[in-house]
């Protein structure tokens, strides 16, 4: 076992038996969860971001029935995994089976909802446990040495007996039994399924149950190593390692995924052995998803549907009829409007202490972040969930620029912006390629990336960076209220920049890409650089959101810039409404204001995950929805007074809902070539 | 008559399948060409090649220029500009939208004009919107000026869409079924609006179009496309006679052919009290 395999060249490199072993072990969680991944997304084009979290609550479940209710383990594990399993179901049968016509980001949103909404019940599971001493309960307490310098946890000694087994079990249960047959026929062409009298709810919900009982036995697994911080413990690095486990094979092959579950723990074991660097594996997973999507990217037909379900928006808000929008009074009372709002939070402050002034700061750049992913994914329908990695670029570059070559608050934000619009455009050259998830997938990726290797290098924000809050035209804005009236015409700033992108032709040009590209293409329009000046515009946004950030905070550090936090902000771009820079606004204030400023820890994790799926399920829209049906009946009442006007009123009037109405078209043949 | 539009040897391959196999035609100035043929011919495919959307091996020269190589907004800046059969056009986008987007060719967008929002560039908005107005109004769409395309029926769609492929002033239009998803009555209504099109164009018109009794009224000259070869190249009535023809189509039964030169109406109205009902 102490064989050592070496590399003199073109690098010193190390390969020692134990390591590769010890990788192996370690890649069979990975392997599990990309399996359960590739299940849920074969038989529904999700990508369950929930996966992970959904196995969290099994594992707290065997935690509190060994703990406190002094099951016997084998009873508590299986307790945990059927909890997980129903869970799984209840899933299904409440949120995504109510999606199942929406457009695939809001659906990868809600299991974003879900997966907090679940961290939420396995906190509140572990908390009943009394005397949380002693770790995750484990059927043994053996321990094994191989070779000479590597013990094996208490995980890999638990892996080593429950997943190979059971990714057996999975293997046979979908080979040879009728489920396993209906399944794959339905990930194959759900409708023909359907036609041939398979009953694909049911399946849906096999898939659910299957899902999570594996979900349950992955994080069971990884469970001992992390102690009962479970909730904490399996954030976006494993959700990276499993799907790029799951990338690798295509989303489409369990035994693949498996299989490059394991290949990755050996790599990332061999890069730990070799560099003892976290960062470098990141950063060589990263390549490995970019690698193998060049690879899929060829294989333009298969992605092809799923691009498509992408895009087909169930809610559109509908903009001011031309007429209204045309109308001096209805754009007065929208200036009036606009200036109202920014002077109630200009004003803010004044009710508010110092410490909350600051976190409205913090809220503040948090809304410009939003308005960013809106305007990429609203707009013009690229998925980002890294957007946070230009937040931290931004106050990184912010940092540099200050520090470096000394210069003033101004000239840094703008390097900050101009170098975030340049990184977002190199982010957004694969997306040329590929769209909807898997670009999901590839920002998931750079966003872990840049926290874990990119801000942490020297020349970005090293171990921790400061910057002084600055001076302006001979004003100090040290203060809090005065930083956070900075802060606001910066958001200000980029609302109007980002109103001017949506109402010219340059959104409109967007909307159309995103919509159908082969017909934005047939009428002349460049759909690479309409797509890549989109990557362009909210790299700048959430750049400069990040220099804001930094100059607010002082001092920052990679840590700053969570990956949750990239996942955070596309759910509130969803709760606002995607495109629509009013609610995306407002969302940001309530749900980072409840995030921020509400002191008890349940109502705070239930507000943000149960106020997701809510607004999700029933206002799929989001906050905008409601919002222009009040700005159109204010603006159909402001216009009202000439009866000129109202009879040259369109059938389609303002203030009618948002729905596929169907237009007489007979008529309009008619008219057209009459 | 010179070519305008000349395809040379184009081929189309999806993995072993070959769609379109080494076709060469030309087409002249204002010419109006039908392109018929079985389900699988290839038709729709060979648009998409000459389009640009589909990867090919073989020529296309539009007016004695190779463009074989260029992108398809490329291909379609220049005058050579397709529909789709779906008219799916952009949902997200009201019909005035749409039209200015179209409208973008001939008043062009400076990207960093339009971040800022100069005076020109509003200038230039404001006469995008003039435009795409004149032509709704010219086509009877004001009506539906401020709805969304996903409002719309098929039929509406074709309309608009057609509205925006002559906002470019197309010197080739490929047509890709027009009469695709509309009613009975609306396909009546076909002849007309098209007609217009090229009216106002003098495009050379290429049309796919499985309602053959409306292709054959319409082209002054018709291709047979099956299993992706050329089969026969003629006058209307030369291809409607044409044997093979006969044979590939419809299992040769002469009545799916030849049912325009019938009292066609009467039977369009059952047609239509069909489809209705």
């Amino acid at each position: 076992m102490d064989l050592v395999v070496v590399l003199d060249w073109p690098m010193h490199l190390e390969f020692p038996v134990s390591v590769i072993f010890l990788g192996a072990i370690v890649g069979m969680s990975y392997g599990l969860l990309a399996t359960g991944l590739v299940l849920v997304y074969r038989a529904q084009r999700i990508i369950n971001l929930a996966h992970a979290q959904l196995g969290v609550v099994g594992a707290a479940v065997l935690a509190y029935t060994v703990l406190q209710l002094d099951w016997p383990w084998p009873v508590g594990f299986v307790a945990g995994v059927v909890a997980a399993a129903l869970l799984g179901v209840v899933t299904e049968v409440t949120v995504l089976r109510r999606l199942a016509d929406a457009p695939r980001v809001i659906v990868l949103v809600a299991t974003i909802g879900a997966a907090q909404l679940f961290v939420f019940i396995a906190y509140l599971i572990l908390n009943r446990i009394d005397g949380r001493i002693g770790g995750f309960p484990l059927p043994f307490d053996d321990r094994v040495a191989i070779g000479r310098y590597l013990v094996l946890t208490d995980s890999h000694l638990l892996i080593l007996r429950l997943v190979p087994p059971a990714a057996i079990a999975v293997g046979l249960i979908l080979r040879f039994t009728s489920f396993g047959l209906a399944v794959r026929a339905s990930a194959e062409n759900a409708d023909a399924a359907r036609l041939a009298g398979i009953p694909t709810r049911r399946v849906a919900m096999g898939v659910w149950g299957l899902a999570g009982a594996m979900a349950a036995l992955s994080a069971i697994c990884l469970a001992p190593d992390k102690g009962l911080a479970l909730t904490d413990a399996l954030g976006p690095e494993l959700l990276v390692r499993a799907l790029a486990a799951a990338v690798l094979a295509r989303l489409m092959f369990l035994g693949r995924a498996f299989a490059a579950g394991i290949a990755i723990g050996v790599v990332e074991q061999l890069v730990f052995w070799n560099t003892s660097s976290n960062g470098v594996v990141e950063v060589a997973l990263f390549v490995v998803i970019l690698g193998a999507f060049g690879l899929q990217a060829r294989r333009r037909e298969s992605t092809r549907t799923e691009e498509r379900s992408s895009w087909e928006l169930a809610r559109l808000t509908r903009p001011l009829p031309s007429r209204l929008a045309a109308d001096r009074r209805v754009r007065a009372a929208g200036w009036v409007g606009a200036a109202v709002v920014t002077a109630g939070a200009a004003l803010a402050p004044l009710w508010l202490s110092n410490s909350q002034t600051f976190l409205m700061t913090g809220i503040v750049n948090l809304a410009i972040l939003a308005v960013s992913v809106s305007l990429l994914t609203g707009i013009s329908g690229q998925i980002s969930l890294g957007q946070v990695a230009f937040l931290g670029l931004g106050a990184a570059i912010a940092h540099q620029v200050a520090t470096e070559l000394d210069l003033p608050f101004l000239p840094a934000v703008a390097a900050a912006g101009v170098v975030g619009a340049a990184a977002a455009v190199a982010i957004g050259l694969p997306a040329l390629r590929l769209r909807g998830l898997f670009l999901a997938v590839t920002t998931l990726g750079f966003a872990l990336v840049s926290q874990r290797w990119l801000l942490g290098q020297d020349w970005m924000a090293g171990v921790g960076a400061q910057l002084a809050r600055p001076e302006l035209f001979g004003v100090s804005f040290h203060g809090q209220h005065a930083y956070y009236l900075l802060a606001l015409t910066g958001l200000a700033g980029a609302v109007l920049v980002t109103r001017t992108v949506l109402g010219g032709p340059l959104g409109r040009t967007m909307v159309a890409v995103r919509d159908n590209e082969a017909q934005a293409a047939a009428l002349g329009v460049d759909t690479t650089r309409a797509k890549l000046l989109a990557f362009a515009v909210s790299g700048f946004l959430a750049a400069v959101a990040g220099a804001l950030y930094g100059y607010g905070a002082e001092q920052f550090s990679p840590e700053n810039f969570p990956v949750a936090d990239g996942l955070r902000i596309v759910s509130v771009a969803v709760i606002g409404g995607l495109g629509s820079l009013g609610g995306t606004v407002v969302a940001a204030f309530v749900v980072f204001g409840v995030d921020r400023l509400v002191d008890v820890a349940e109502v705070r994790l239930f507000m943000t995950a149960a106020g997701l799926l809510v607004v999700l399920m029933f206002l799929p829209g989001g906050l905008a929805g409601p919002l222009a049906r009040i700005r159109d009946a204010a603006a159909t009442r402001i216009a009202r007074p000439t009866p000129r006007t109202r009879q040259a009123s369109p059938p389609h009037s303002a203030d009618k809902p948002d729905q596929f109405g169907r237009g007489s078209s007979a008529e309009a043949v008619a008219e057209g070539s009459a | 008559m010179s070519a305008l539009l000349e395809v040379e040897d184009l081929s189309v391959s999806f993995g072993g399948l070959v769609a379109v196999d080494s076709v060469s035609f030309a087409v002249g100035e204002a010419e109006v060409v039908g392109l018929i043929g079985p389900n699988g011919a290839g038709k729709t495919t060979l648009f998409e090649a000459i389009a640009g959307f589909t990867p090919s091996r073989g020529k296309v020269r539009l007016d004695g220029e190779d463009i074989s190589d260029l992108a398809p907004h490329r291909r379609s800046r220049m005058g050579l500009v397709r529909s789709f059969q779906d008219a799916a056009l952009f949902a997200g986008l009201t019909v005035r939208q749409c039209a200015m987007v179209a409208q973008q060719q001939a008043v062009p967008v400076r990207t960093w004009a339009a971040l800022v929002r100069t005076p020109g560039e509003r200038r230039a908005e404001r006469e995008r919107g003039r435009r795409a107005d004149d032509l709704l109004a010219a086509f009877g769409l004001t009506t539906y000026a401020d709805a969304l395309i996903a409002e719309l029926s098929t039929g509406t769609r074709r309309v608009c869409e057609l509205v925006c492929a002559l906002s470019l002033d197309p010197r080739v239009l490929l047509l890709d079924e027009p009469s695709a998803g509309l009613a009975q009555r609306e396909v009546e209504q076909l002849p007309d609006l098209l007609g217009r099109v090229q009216e106002i164009t003098g495009a050379t018109v290429l049309l796919v179009e499985h309602d053959l009794p409306l292709v054959l009224g319409l082209s002054s000259r018709v291709l047979a496309l099956e299993l992706g070869r050329v089969i026969a190249d003629g006058t209307p009535e030369q291809v409607r006679h044409d044997p093979e023809v006969q044979r590939s189509y419809l299992g040769g039964d002469p009545n799916a052919i030849n049912r325009s030169g019938k009292p066609a109406t009467r039977r369009r109205r059952k047609l239509a009290v069909k489809s209705s009902g």
